[in-house]
């Protein structure tokens, strides 16, 4: 499960969605956000760490969906793949704009919203933990399980986000996955 | 997140585990509905981008004909 909500209903229904926003059809553009908006968020969040910024990354991969949408090819990974690529583009771009307005933010201070502090107290222990072990693996780790898990893309659709070999990010994932196990028994400690 | 079949059982647990934390996260602070605003820009975005382009998706120019050969 996605964090955000299911990654895909029906694979042809969401291609006929697809031709006709390609076609111009600001309808369907406007369910492809309403479908999209729910993991792009989550997505962007976790990158950005608060509301506002997000919204702004998730508007901003939409406009930029539909600018380059003439470029768009099914023979790639897929609609989804391709816009969470320009979203980690335009996350890559905010990211560099804020760090010529604030200092850079190191790793684990990442800045989080008022209520998401109260929501991390209502956290059980268990996700509490899993989150601390997370936050102690890279950002090339981080970058790829955010992927499988939050924006709920295959590990297919993740390697053509992050332009590497699907075997070589099936492999990355493994080695991700085992890290954050030992982070995790380490916690247990 | 999907599970694959080249995934081990261990792996598999663990993007579970991992799943579920991140996903009480993204419930615990949910987008809400798309602003309106967004989605009125998204619509002049999509019939600025058919103006210009004509439907989106169809070439920009035509493929050239191939001269006819001389005789």
């Amino acid at each position: 499960m996605a964090a955000g909500s299911a990654p895909l209903e029906d694979p042809e229904a969401l291609k006929r969605l697809v031709d006709r926003a390609l076609h111009g059809d600001a309808d369907a553009w406007t369910t492809l956000y309403a479908r999209l908006r729910p993991r792009l968020f989550a997505f962007c969040l976790r990158r950005l760490g608060n509301r506002e910024d997000a919204e702004d990354a998730v508007a901003e991969t939409m406009m930029r969906a539909v600018r380059s949408a003439g470029q768009f090819r099914w023979r790639g990974a897929g609609f989804d793949a391709w816009v969470f690529r320009i979203c980690k583009n335009v996350i890559i771009d905010m990211s560099r704009s804020r760090s010529r307005q604030t200092a850079l933010v190191g790793r684990g201070e990442r800045p989080l919203d008022p209520a998401s502090v109260e929501e991390q107290a209502a956290l059980s222990e268990e996700h509490a933990a899993v989150r601390r072990a997370f936050d102690h693996l890279s950002q090339d780790d981080r970058d790829l399980l955010e992927l499988r898990v939050v924006a709920g893309l295959s590990s297919e659709e993740a390697a053509y986000v992050l332009q590497r070999r699907p075997g070589a990010v099936r492999v990355a994932q493994s080695r991700a996955l085992k890290r954050l196990r030992t982070y995790l028994a380490e916690e247990d400690q | 997140m999907r599970a694959e079949r080249s995934m081990s059982p261990e792996d598999l647990a663990t993007l579970e585990l991992l799943s579920a934390a991140l996903a009480a996260e993204a419930a615990a602070t949910p987008p809400g509905p798309p602003p309106a605003e967004h989605l009125t820009d998204l619509a002049h975005a999509v019939q600025a981008r058919k103006r210009r382009w004509g439907a989106i998706g169809q070439r920009r120019h035509p493929r050239r004909r191939r001269p006819p050969r001389r005789r």
